[in-house]
């Protein structure tokens, strides 16, 4: 029972534990009243502390600027070093293993994210920087677990033209303002999980809509829509015609990385919050 | 739609709570009681004090001296004028859903 209350925030467990725990020392149903104080306190946690804080705290708006900032670096950054990495180990045969180049790749977030995430104490700032990084790691753990194959196998055939960076800046700010939008939405709506499921679904929609299109120029092949699915999950490089009429590659980063980072954040960010405040207060029951 | 606007998921214990404190205060076992009564529904502690703390953010209802453990809770004058438009805007509704079901 007191580990359940210790899922609340603070100010609520000092204001209202002992009348909880005095509604559930006396319950007729105590499981369904346990369960359901147990749901209302990690909803209560996650709008507090996502959601409905941002009216109220400055330091709560820097969080969720930090937040989204997160999301545009993991996308802009897993782009590049991956592509750095990878062409430095194909032009070192002696590094040429997929399972060597996706343990690098992690090793070297956890390497800069794991103490600064867990080490640097709970100051504002210190908690800011080291909540996303923390984040960043796990990302990339999931990530070289599910895309190794592809991700080696396209980065042979992709090239990045640096002038196209304006574009796909542009791209991670158009899925930054949808993930925002999305939380808005999932904050002023009665039925939060159905908004988060259509937004996910909608920005899932347009980007493979828009990879049938590329998929249909780069083959001259009607597009295969779970062909365009995966690209728009993965990314993607196409042809196309620039002014002078030479082909040149467009890379195409996908709205993973925006999304998956921003859902991991957010939880990374809720549990650490959660886990710092269990113990900061005294419980009577 | 039934609940008070603006308090999302707890617009409807938000509700009853308030209903529940109209005749007088109560302490949270007597009004997870006397909705029970009302709706044949008991809600849970952790749907009540959800309700409770927002409903006391907004001033709507304040809390009393503790008895013992037990802390009672009273409508504000802020809280009576809710309750009122919100009933009268769902009695509103309803006369109009069956207005409109005795005329099919």
């Amino acid at each position: 029972m007191k580990l359940v209350l210790r899922l609340y925030s603070p100010a609520f467990r000092d204001r209202y534990g002992d009348e909880v725990t005095m509604l559930l020392e006396s319950s007729p149903t105590p499981i369904r009243d346990l369960l359901n104080v147990l749901w209302h306190a990690l909803v209560d946690r996650t709008e507090y502390a996502v959601t409905l804080g941002w009216r109220r705290s400055p330091k709560t708006l820097g969080y969720g600027a930090l937040w989204l900032l997160g999301a545009y670096a993991f996308g802009y950054v897993t782009e590049h070093s991956r592509m750095i990495i990878i062409n430095f180990v194909l032009a070192n045969p002696i590094f040429d293993s997929e399972l060597f180049q996706m343990r690098l790749l992690t090793a070297m977030f956890i390497a800069a994210g794991a103490p600064l995430a867990f080490h640097l104490g709970r100051r504002y700032w210190r908690g800011a920087v080291g909540t996303p990084i923390a984040a960043l790691a796990l990302v990339s753990i999931v990530a070289s677990a599910l895309h190794v194959d592809a991700y080696v196998l396209s980065a042979v055939q992709v090239w990045v033209d640096w002038s196209w960076l304006g574009w796909m800046l542009g791209e991670q700010a158009l899925w930054a303002v949808a993930a925002l939008l999305l939380v808005v939405a999932i904050r002023r709506s009665r039925r939060p999980g159905l908004i988060a499921i259509f937004g996910v679904v909608a920005v899932a929609y347009f980007e493979s809509t828009l990879m049938t299109t590329l998929v249909d120029l780069r083959y001259d092949l009607p597009g295969n829509p779970w062909t365009a699915y995966w690209e728009s999950i993965m990314g993607a490089a196409f042809p196309v015609l620039d002014g002078g009429g030479d082909p040149v590659m467009v890379q195409f980063s996908g709205w993973w990385p925006t999304i998956v980072t921003a859902l991991v954040v957010g939880c990374t960010f809720a549990a650490r919050k959660v886990s710092a405040t269990a113990y900061s207060s005294e419980l009577v029951s | 739609m039934s609940g008070l606007p603006g308090f999302g998921r707890f617009s409807e214990p938000a509700l009853l709570i308030l209903i529940s404190l109209a005749d007088g205060p109560k302490h949270g076992y007597a009004m997870q009681d006397d909705i029970a009564g009302l709706t044949g529904d008991r809600p849970g502690p952790g749907t009540l004090y959800g309700a409770v703390r927002r409903l006391e953010e907004q001033a709507f209802i304040e809390a009393m001296p503790s008895e013992d453990r037990r802390k009672p809770y009273r409508i504000t004058d802020a809280g009576r004028r809710v309750l009122q438009a919100e009933l009268a805007r769902m009695r509103s509704l309803a006369g109009t859903g069956l207005n409109r079901l005795a005329a099919a």
